[in-house]
Order: C-alpha cells, then sequence, then structure tokens
C-alpha cells in the first residue's frame, strides 16, 4: 500500500455509517508527527545548505 | 491531476447532503464534486497557492494563515473547519522548522512560554468546540439558496478581522509612502489598552527573569494566551500579530525574547490544537502535505525577494489581495 492509499485509509472514520466522524489512532498520530517530520526535514535541509554555500536563508519565521 | 481529499469529502456530504445525489459531476473553479458527493481538488493549483501563501508569507512576515483558510474554502470548496484544521496541522510544521531555525539563537523565556500556554490550551479548546458548534447548526435557505451556519459566522468573522489586519497594512503602507515623498515622520500609534492592561496588578503576580519582567499579573499572561488560543482553535491562524505586540507592550518583553518565545508557545498550541482538530476529524493529511511542502519552498522565496524587492507599494499590493479575498468569500457564500 502506497503513502497515499494508507493516508486515505487512515482518514476514514472508524464510527459505522449515519454515526458521527470517530477518529481512528494512527490518523491522530500521523497529523502530529508528520508535519514536524516535514518541517524539521525543511530545517535540517535548509541549514545543510547555509552551512555549504554561505547563504543566509528564511523560514524563520510563521 | 486531481486529488480526492476523504475529509473534506466526509464533511461535505454531512453539511450538503444533496450534493451526495447529483446526477452528474459538479465543476468549480479548482474542484470537482463527484456524483456521489466526494470532492477532488487539482494538484497544480493546490501546489500553486501553496507556494503564493508561502511566498507572502516570506516576502511580509505574515499572513499565511490568513489567507490559507479562506482560499482553501473559496477556490477548493473544502469546507471551512477542514481548512481550519488543516492550517492549524500545517502550522506544526512551520512552527517547527521556524523555532529549529532559530534555535541557534536561543532567546526562549521557557517561563513566560509555558503560562501563555496554560491560557491558549483553553482559547484553542473553546475555539475548536465554537467550531464544533457551527458544524452542528446546520443551514437555513435564502431565496432558494442552502446556507450552512458555519459558512456565514465563518465568512463573516474572517471577513472582519482580515478587514481590519488589510485596513491596517494599508495604513502603514501609506504613510511610509508619504513618508518616502515627503520626508515626513509617520506619527507613531499609541497604544493606550497594552498601557492600561500593563497597570493591572491582579495577584499573584509573577517575575519573569529572561524578559527582564519584574512582577506581571498572572492573569494578564493567561488574557494575552487564551485570546491568541481562541483564534487559533476558531480560525487556525498564528495569533502571532495579537501575541507578538501583547508581548512586547503588554508586558514588556525585549523584542528578542519575544520573537523566540512566541514561535516556542506558537509550536506548543499548534501541537494541542492539531490533536484536538484531528480527534474531530479537521485535517486533510494530504492537503496538510502538499500545502506544507509547497509552503516552504514559497517561504524561501519570499525571504529572498523581500531582500531586494521590498517596498510599501508591495504592501498596498498584498491589502489588495486581502480585500480581495473577501469579496471572494462574500461571492462565495451567497452562490
Amino acid at each position: 500500500m502506497g503513502l497515499w492509499e494508507w493516508l486515505l485509509t487512515i482518514s476514514a472514520s472508524s464510527g459505522g455509517p449515519g454515526q458521527p466522524f470517530t477518529a481512528q489512532w494512527q490518523y491522530v498520530t500521523a497529523a502530529l508527527v508528520a508535519p514536524a517530520l516535514i518541517g524539521a526535514l525543511w530545517a535540517g535541509i535548509i541549514i545543510l545548505a547555509e552551512r555549504i554555500f554561505g547563504l543566509r536563508l528564511g523560514g524563520g519565521g510563521i | 491531476m486531481n486529488v480526492t481529499l476523504p475529509i473534506a469529502s466526509y464533511w461535505q456530504k454531512v453539511l450538503h447532503p444533496e450534493l451526495a445525489r447529483l446526477t452528474e459531476p459538479l465543476q468549480g473553479w479548482f474542484f470537482t464534486i463527484q456524483s456521489n458527493g466526494d470532492l477532488a481538488v487539482s494538484l497544480p493549483a493546490l501546489v500553486l497557492v501553496g507556494l503564493t501563501v508561502g511566498l507572502l508569507t516570506g516576502f511580509f512576515g505574515v499572513g499565511g494563515g490568513f489567507l490559507m483558510t479562506p482560499w482553501l474554502n473559496v477556490f477548493f470548496n473544502v469546507p471551512y473547519n477542514v481548512a481550519v484544521g488543516t492550517d492549524l496541522t500545517q502550522m506544526v510544521g512551520t512552527a517547527t522548522m521556524a523555532n529549529l531555525r532559530q534555535g541557534g539563537a536561543g532567546y526562549v523565556d521557557f517561563k513566560l512560554g509555558f503560562l501563555l500556554f496554560g491560557g491558549s490550551i483553553f482559547g484553542v479548546e473553546i475555539g475548536a468546540r465554537l467550531v464544533e458548534l457551527l458544524k452542528a447548526g446546520g443551514g437555513f435557505v435564502v431565496g432558494g439558496l442552502r446556507i450552512t451556519v458555519l459558512q456565514t459566522v465563518m465568512t463573516l468573522v474572517y471577513g472582519l478581522l482580515m478587514g481590519w489586519i488589510a485596513s491596517l497594512v494599508f495604513k502603514e503602507a501609506r504613510a511610509a509612502l508619504r513618508k518616502e515623498h515627503q520626508g515626513a515622520t509617520p506619527v507613531a500609534m499609541a497604544a493606550p489598552v497594552a498601557g492600561r492592561l500593563r497597570t493591572i496588578h491582579l495577584r499573584p503576580l509573577v517575575s519573569l527573569p529572561v524578559s527582564g519582567v519584574e512582577a506581571i499579573s498572572l492573569w494578564v499572561i493567561l488574557g494575552v494566551g487564551f485570546f491568541s488560543g481562541l483564534l487559533t482553535g476558531l480560525l487556525g491562524v498564528s495569533g502571532s500579530f495579537i501575541r507578538m505586540p501583547a508581548l512586547i507592550y503588554v508586558l514588556g518583553v525585549p523584542t528578542v525574547v519575544s520573537i523566540g518565545t512566541n514561535l516556542f508557545e506558537l509550536l506548543l498550541t499548534s501541537l494541542y490544537g492539531t490533536l484536538t482538530h484531528s480527534v474531530k476529524g479537521n485535517v486533510e493529511l494530504v492537503l496538510v502535505i502538499i500545502l506544507l511542502a509547497a509552503g516552504a519552498l514559497g517561504s524561501q522565496a519570499g525571504a529572498a525577494l523581500q531582500r531586494k524587492f521590498a517596498h510599501p507599494r508591495l504592501q498596498l499590493a498584498f491589502a489588495g489581495v486581502m480585500f480581495f479575498t473577501i469579496g471572494l468569500m462574500l461571492l462565495k457564500l451567497f452562490r
């Protein structure tokens, strides 16, 4: 199963049809971890690029 | 190339049951509603929006959350609850990146950050529950058109807040332009509310040695955290436009410490906001990944362009973009 299919699977409600939305624990965990990982990866790339090329890049604000 | 959004599709069918019984797919600007009510959005348009919002944030330093949430709704038909939850979740990524980037500077008042978070946590939760209330509010029919309570209230709140910010940006840009042309000094805006809040000495009082603050009422700190957290939970925005001036003018925190502390507190707030919104099913993971990747790239380009082309006229254009967005939001409400 690819990442995309996995995201679709965990995003589905675990409650039955007509029931209120019930989040799967994998969905909640992925929501907390995935953006933090992407953010950390970007920060790593930026810091590395700054050290290698001697640049001052952005990415320190919101 | 289109991407199906499972969470947005789910809530679209809940909020608009009539869309699950279409005879043929419904085409929007950058989205398609399938006959079964599923929402598919254009991937290139999504990447473009991510890049643009990142670029504007990198260039002007603010505005990401403010534009992203309404744009997701206006251009891609993503229900507001999902747009808010998704934007907030994306903020975990930008806050992580910003904290790691600023980490070297090390100017964070952790005590103040945790105290602010003490107020934010309640604000975020109340904001998220307000979104739930609006979701459950259903809809009403005006002139044969079904409008949801969620769409109406969010358009109104977002429109008012964005209008206020746009007018501030507009005034600042105009003052800078006047200064440039006439050599006049713009009149500094007084902060009477900040001054009054500073004089509140309601106990308990706390000291913030890292920030050089001898004594400040705990309630003022919690209040600042609560109010900015409320905006985060309800609208998916960082609330930095409230927190940063409050830290500097109300609490008297040095600017360099307030930047690091604001980012630290934002990371905690966005993590809690993501937790509560994801439990409520308001986070579209597919969107988070695409927008975060594109937004980070756009913000680099924005920061690079800002160093070369910063000019008050561009600030005027930014205010124009915000006013234009308000117009689109109103248009969306009635069509």
